[in-house]
């Protein structure tokens, strides 16, 4: 690193203290608390976005609990969460930048923004990945965490995007399956707008993260699984045939979507505003139980072309954790051990069952287990393992400046200020 | 000799923390604006590049021109509110010291706080305004405030507009000062109320007018939680400002070059607007 970055550094440093955007506790990266001799427990402050108001928040909280606890004073397992996935991906960055990387946090795997993990300020696991850890992550995956011949990041978390929908207001209009393909959708579309119910959630602030899936759907099945392969010109007839039907989609959804963000999206579909809205499993967790016979969960639909199979997915990335470099041993190793006790089998499968969480670690199921599930949850796992083609969202493949136009171009878009051909255009441009 | 050496001392501890949080860190800022950076990887230089992008880019000529209508909205409502409820208060109406507290309120609430009541004021469906509307039968007046292209930066803009505490307060401090002799005479001539104000009071203001200028319009320059709050600078962009701007391509983007080259022309146009508006204001007084 040159001088002109550690000075840079030291100043943003400076800045984010003044500012009173520091996390207000010690992130740990000097190893300053470690158990030098002082008898004092290593702590270790994981910077997180679950919010323990949800289950996966509320499991990972405690399971962490226990862990300082059986630690018996040694470790001491702090949580400082930021539960808005756009300003904690940013926080993470500035605090990397700053020199003050996080003892633990999670990122989305995007193999065109290799930034954090070139940044020579995270924890290489390989020296510590022992047969037994290894093998309970997925080779390929572990693979594909590797960069420059480091393992700086450790996958963790992996999903797919689904259609949820709801299958009583889908009866109510009259529709007796989930459609197979965009025609079909469209006809559905109809059907419920005729009952007064907004087909489905979408949304525009932040990542506009319900629409960004709902495109991936349009996009796949416009273009095959293929489309958004690293190093290709989103400028294609595919991509605005895809953004053609996006505006369409915005003629079905509610009238406060234009600026939406996911709390207004979510709460849409689950107090059965809106019959349909593409999420992750944890969405799961939020569904009342007495709502939970009601909701059907499916692939996409396609063009019925042949280029997607039906019912293929769109998968959210690969969500690996990475540590910051520690000045302390101590600290380090503590760090790779709670990873280790994380990745477990037993906290994998505890994550699982009682946060909805969907892991790359390794772990079976018992009936009694199975018996355990949430039943949307379980069906969401039932439609990931079956789906035969799946891709990966678009947010999470184009380049972080094409990203962060997404959703104001998206606006653009439906308050028709561009064209589809205009909209793909300008995100090519931001691509670069 | 001694007292200057006593003077040295007195400025050191303001130039050193001058120099260490705003010389240096200014010194990067323009550093940083010629080169490619995303915060993490190594700075690579591209000399004007950063600028010119910024030229060429309709987002941040957008942002320019919202923060004029910022500095617009200061100078022609927000200033002529807080002046008009200044004189209104100064004259001692029955209940002036509760509303003088009333108007003020607003400046010691969080402007997070505030900027959430407004959103929600605003919101196309659960939005008091909109409810009103309904309520008194206007239905055909509802719209999406916050996301109609007609209207989405004034909903940005009132809250600064309105709330005009600390203006009020700094022009009846201001008042307060005025020899009373002035009003005497003028009530023996006949003056109205009006015209005391006209020829006495707000002549006598204009040194205070310049104050809540500047004030107000480096304010409306560093504006940014209304922005990012109410609208989060959509609907596409449309109320976005220059500090959303340098925000934005800063954090979301990542291009910390283009983020600092938009800061570097921030400061540049700050001066520029202070200047040319404090020479207006001197001219204006007959000195300039």
């Amino acid at each position: 690193m040159s001088k002109i970055q550690k000075v840079w550094g030291l100043l943003l440093t400076a800045s984010l203290i003044l500012g009173g955007c520091s996390t207000g506790k010690d992130n740990g990266a000097t190893g300053e608390q470690g158990t030098d001799g002082s008898g004092k427990p290593v702590e270790i402050t994981i910077y997180g976005s679950w919010s323990t108001e949800q289950e996966k928040g509320s499991t990972l909280k405690t399971l962490l609990d226990e862990y300082s606890e059986a630690s018996n004073g040694k470790v001491k397992v702090n949580l400082d969460i930021n539960s808005e996935w756009s300003m904690y991906v940013e926080k993470v960055k500035t605090m990397i930048a700053a020199n003050q990387t996080p003892d633990l946090f999670s990122f989305n795997f995007n193999p065109n923004d290799l930034s954090r993990q070139q940044s020579g300020k995270l924890i290489d696991f390989l020296p510590y990945m022992d047969e037994e850890w290894k093998s309970r992550f997925n080779q390929a995956e572990l693979d594909a965490m590797m960069v420059d011949g480091k393992l700086n990041s450790l996958p963790f978390e992996r999903s797919g995007l689904l259609f949820y929908y709801n299958k009583e207001l889908f009866a109510k209009a009259g529709i007796d399956h989930f459609p197979q393909t965009w025609d079909e959708f469209f006809e559905a579309a109809d059907k419920l707008e005729a009952i007064n119910v907004a087909p489905i959630s979408l949304m525009t602030a932040g990542d506009a993260w319900h629409t960004a899936n709902a495109f991936s759907y349009l996009v796949g099945s416009a273009g095959g699984p293929d489309i958004l392969k690293t190093g290709q010109s989103l400028n294609t007839p595919e991509m605005v045939k895809a953004a053609q039907m996006l505006r369409k989609l915005f003629d079905y959804t509610t009238t406060d979507a234009l600026g939406a963000d996911y709390s207004v999206s979510a709460n849409h579909f689950l107090l059965g505003d809106t019959a349909m809205i593409v999420d992750g499993p944890w969405m799961s967790g939020s569904i009342e139980a007495d709502m939970q016979d009601k909701i059907g969960i499916a692939g996409g639909p396609t063009f019925g072309d042949g280029k997607m199979d039906p019912g293929f997915i769109v998968t959210d990335a690969l969500t690996p954790w990475a540590g910051g470099i520690q000045a302390s041993k101590e600290k380090e190793q503590a760090i790779v051990d709670l990873m280790k006790f994380l990745t477990s089998p037993e906290s994998s499968k505890r994550l699982f069952i009682e946060g909805g969480v969907s892991l790359s670690a390794k772990f079976d199921l018992t009936e009694e287990d199975k018996s355990k599930i949430n039943p949307v949850l379980s069906t969401f796992t039932d439609v990931t393992g079956n789906a035969s083609q799946s891709l990966v969202q678009i947010a999470r493949v184009i380049m972080p400046g094409a990203s962060a136009e997404f959703g104001s171009l998206l606006e653009a878009l439906v308050m028709d200020q561009v064209t589809p051909e205009e909209f793909v255009q300008r995100l090519d441009e931001a691509n670069k | 000799m001694l007292a200057r050496r006593h003077i040295a001392i007195y400025l050191l501890p303001i130039v050193a923390f001058t120099c260490l949080f705003l010389v240096i860190p200014f010194g990067f800022a323009i550093y940083v604006s010629f080169q490619s950076w995303n915060g993490l990887s190594p700075m690579e230089f591209v000399g004007w590049g950063n600028y010119e992008r910024i030229f060429n880019d309709p987002v941040f000529i957008r942002s320019l021109i919202n923060t004029g209508l910022w500095v617009l909205a200061a100078i022609f409502l927000h200033i002529p509110l807080g002046l008009l409820l200044a004189l209104i208060l100064s004259k001692r109406p029955r209940g002036w010291k509760f509303f003088r507290t009333t108007f003020f309120l607003p400046n010691v609430i969080s402007s997070t706080a505030l900027a959430l009541m407004w959103y929600f004021i605003f919101h196309v469906n659960l939005g008091l305004l909109n409810g009103f509307l309904s309520t008194i039968g206007l239905e055909n007046w509802q719209r999406p405030w916050l996301t109609d292209l007609q209207t989405a930066l004034l909903t940005t803009q009132l809250p600064f507009i309105l709330y005009v505490g600390v203006t009020m307060v700094i022009f009846l401090m201001q008042i307060t000062t005025i020899p009373n002799d002035l009003y005497e005479a003028a009530e023996i001539d006949g003056a109205s109320g009006w015209q005391k104000d006209r020829y006495i009071t707000i002549p006598l203001l204009a040194g205070t007018v310049a104050v809540n200028i500047i004030f107000n319009v480096t304010a409306c320059l560093r504006m940014f939680e209304y922005p990012l709050l109410i609208t989060g600078g959509g609907p596409a962009k449309a109320t976005m400002n220059i500090s959303m701007y340098i925000y934005t391509e800063m954090m979301s983007a990542n291009r910390y070059g283009v983020s600092l080259a938009a800061g570097v022309l921030t400061i540049i146009f700050g001066v520029v607007v202070i200047g040319l508006l404090l020479k207006a204001v001197r001219m204006m007084m007959g000195r300039g």
